[in-house]
């Protein structure tokens, strides 16, 4: 696969999310919708990352259900035993499955094409990010794994001293999140001076833009269904 | 004088405790080792020279540091800090700022405006035997290759001091040993001064021209290298600094009574993958058994899968009591605490324990009583320490698993860690500490097993705290 900056993909994943909430013709949205979950799908599995696909499943039959409880009126156009499912609880399904499609897409693309480090750098130089808020997201990067740690710590000590482990009362929070926050807190606290002690306040902004053809290509694609879809609202 | 420092009074914003009159001047290629109990204002310093006191933390700092001529406790010196000092911190994973050593090194030379950083980096990469490691994340790095990381970023932009705050606290022997090569090699080697801020002076007694003992933020000593004598370790010593390698001087317990925990060719390890293979061990009763091993090598995973946090891989763990009682203290006592409040820790540990152990509690640390509206996370490290490991004890356990209990510890936290053991001991438990402490072996071990190469046996006393003597040297 050719070289695309991370950049261009967050550009291109922002404007498809965009896209599916502006527009509100669902027909409109069936152009990007299709070729985008199909594209996501495929770099998905290829990469193993199984969470978007699952996802976006349980969310179709998350409203699916949803559609036959509370809008299943209409011609029959199945029915099973008792159950008859109406247009307009196929029709409501459909309408809001494409939105999903088109935002699930546009995110196992981004995902699959993307590494965190490289977005960070890339946000910064491509997109002139301020140097606090990339500092901010490589920290991120950096702390999740840490914190998971201790979450895992933190849950194990409590079922050893009978606690709970799954939070159902705001006790229960405060109790995982005071140990989570303490040892959070220090060692950002440490961290923060690091930084400064290493020159961040020197530091300049890496506003350094440079795209290939290839990220004019991705843009200029997102630029594409862009346009017929809102060609397609307005012949509508 | 490369460096010029004159603290006169140094102290954090809404704090009692003030560093007063520290006077340190450095040459080039000099070295100043720091040493003093915990709590003697060692860090304080160190932040204080820097300038971070006054400028980042809104604390007050009256006097001068000078570094090559410029003034750190000035804004506008404080602007030069990064350009003339390299830090190493104490716990790697609190400066360590960048999801991979690439990055990691990176930084500072991109904040300086370096113009060769790709070069640079991946020379000093190479140097600290990183290279193959650029890329991977934080998280995949050995303890020693984060400390070495650590040193790597703090002189790759070439600053002519380096400061280094207990760079030993968190690392097995051989860490140490590294720490002490790259120190050799390319701090004092490359005629950089250095400021060794550490409680565990032995490391470093031969590696520096002066030692300076800090003690309720006055300097109490100073002498040069040459001038240490043996009435000088001593003097250290009573002060809590560590100087000296243990001695084996007791004979192992012989009153352990029968077996209560084995394990018959157990397998531990992550997600099916092992770590340590084909592992036969056994606690008895009034036992303290210490497993030892280098970073990494397998200890907490092998007191987690006791504790029943991780499943066995394979093989068997056998209680030979009915309802076994083991209780897991982590190396963070921070994980421990549960409640808003001290009291409200004491107070479920009445529940489980009933007054009497609460009255033991404050007989045995009457300072307690003035500490009970506080926050368990802001006590002092040993504070921490000793109520996590009190709390452990309110479960009453038949069996407490310890990991790196003396770790961070100045030689008086050490000794009141010792001496609870000691109790809980007499209390009819039996301990399993993890440590690569060699202290632990010499002072509290009835038996030891090794951790290496993927495997554990048990060894003997001697062989045990030999193997980790050996390590760092």
């Amino acid at each position: 696969m050719p070289r695309v900056s991370p950049a261009t993909w967050f550009i291109y994943s922002l404007i498809m999310t965009a896209l599916a909430f502006t527009i509100r013709s669902e027909i409109a949205l069936i152009l990007p919708a299709i070729p985008n979950f199909i594209l996501g799908l495929i770099l998905s599995l290829r990469k193993k990352y199984y969470l978007f696909p699952i996802a976006f499943l349980l969310a179709v039959w998350a409203l699916f259900l949803n559609a036959v409880l509370f809008v299943n009126y209409g011609e029959p156009v199945v029915v099973v035993g008792p159950l008859v499912i109406r247009s307009n609880a196929l029709w409501a399904t459909l309408i809001v499955t494409v939105r999903i499609m088109t935002i699930t897409g546009a995110a196992m693309i981004f995902v699959s094409m993307i590494n965190p480090r490289e977005l960070i750098i890339s946000l910064e130089r491509q997109l002139g990010l301020p140097k606090g808020l990339a500092f901010a997201l490589s920290l991120a990067l950096r702390l999740i794994p840490l914190m998971t740690y201790d979450y895992h710590e933190i849950l194990f000590i409590r079922r050893q001293r009978g606690y709970r482990t799954k939070l159902i009362i705001p006790t229960d929070v405060i109790g995982v999140l005071l140990p989570l926050v303490a040892v959070g807190i220090d060692r950002a606290y440490w961290i923060g001076i690091a930084a400064e002690l290493r020159g961040f306040q020197l530091r300049k902004r890496r506003f350094n833009p440079k795209y290939t053809l290839w990220d004019l290509l991705v843009i200029a694609a997102a630029i594409a269904q862009t346009i017929v879809s809102l060609a397609i609202v307005f012949l509508h | 004088m490369l460096v010029d420092a004159k603290i006169t009074r140094a102290q954090h914003r809404g704090s009692r405790f003030v560093l007063r009159d520290v006077f340190l001047n450095l040459g080039e290629g000099e070295s100043v080792l720091v040493v003093g109990s915990s709590g003697c204002g060692k860090t304080t310093l160190l932040l204080a020279m820097t300038g971070v006191l006054n400028n980042l933390l809104e604390g007050e700092v009256e006097g001068y540091s000078r570094i090559g001529g410029v003034n750190l406790l000035e804004p506008e010196g404080f602007r030069e800090v990064a350009r003339l000092v390299g830090v190493v911190l104490q716990d790697p994973d609190k400066q360590i700022a960048m999801p991979t050593p690439y990055d990691e090194v990176s930084f500072v030379l991109e904040n300086l405006g370096f113009n060769d950083i790709e070069e640079r980096t991946n020379r000093i990469l190479g140097t600290f035997g990183l290279t193959g490691k650029e890329f991977v994340s934080i998280e995949k790095l050995s303890g020693g290759e984060k400390r070495r990381l650590t040193i790597a970023s703090a002189i790759v932009h070439d600053p002519p001091i380096i400061l280094f705050d207990e760079p030993t606290a968190s690392i097995d022997p051989w860490g140490v040993r590294e720490v002490r090569k790259y120190f050799r090699e390319h701090v004092s080697g490359l005629g950089k001064a250095s400021i060794v801020v550490e409680h565990k002076a032995k490391y470093f007694l031969d590696l520096v021209d002066e030692v300076i003992l800090l003690e309720d933020g006055v300097i109490r000593a100073r002498r040069r290298i040459s001038e240490v004598d043996e009435a000088f370790l001593e003097y250290l010593e009573e002060h809590g600094v560590d100087v000296r390698s243990p001695i084996l001087i007791r004979e192992p317990r012989k009153d352990a009574g029968r077996t209560i925990l084995e394990t018959r060719g157990l397998t531990i390890g992550y997600n099916g993958q092992p770590v340590i293979s084909g592992i036969d061990f056994e606690v008895h009763e009034r036992e303290v058994v210490v497993v030892i091993g280098a970073n990494g090598s397998g200890k907490t995973t092998f007191l987690k899968t006791i504790a029943g946090a991780l499943k066995p891989v394979a093989g068997e763990i056998v209680f030979h009591e009915e309802n076994p009682r083991v209780f897991y203290v982590p190396q963070n006592p921070d994980y421990m605490f549960i409640h808003t409040r001290v009291k409200r820790e004491l107070d479920d540990l009445y529940k489980r324990s009933g007054r009497i152990f609460i009255e033991k509690i404050f007989s045995e640390a009457p300072w307690l009583k003035g500490l009970l509206d506080m926050s368990p996370h802001r006590l002092s490290h040993g504070q921490r320490r000793w109520l996590a490991l009190t709390i452990a004890r309110g479960y009453n356990p038949s069996i407490v698993l310890l990991d790196e209990p003396t770790t961070g510890l100045d030689l008086k936290l050490y000794r009141h860690v010792v001496e609870w053991i000691r109790k809980i001991v007499k209390e009819k438990r039996s301990i399993i500490i993890a440590s690569h402490d060699p202290r632990v072996i010499a002072d509290l071990a009835d038996r030891v097993y090794l951790v290496e190469n993927n495997r554990m046996r048990e060894v003997s006393l001697e062989y045990g705290l030999k193997w980790l003597e050996e390590g760092f040297k």
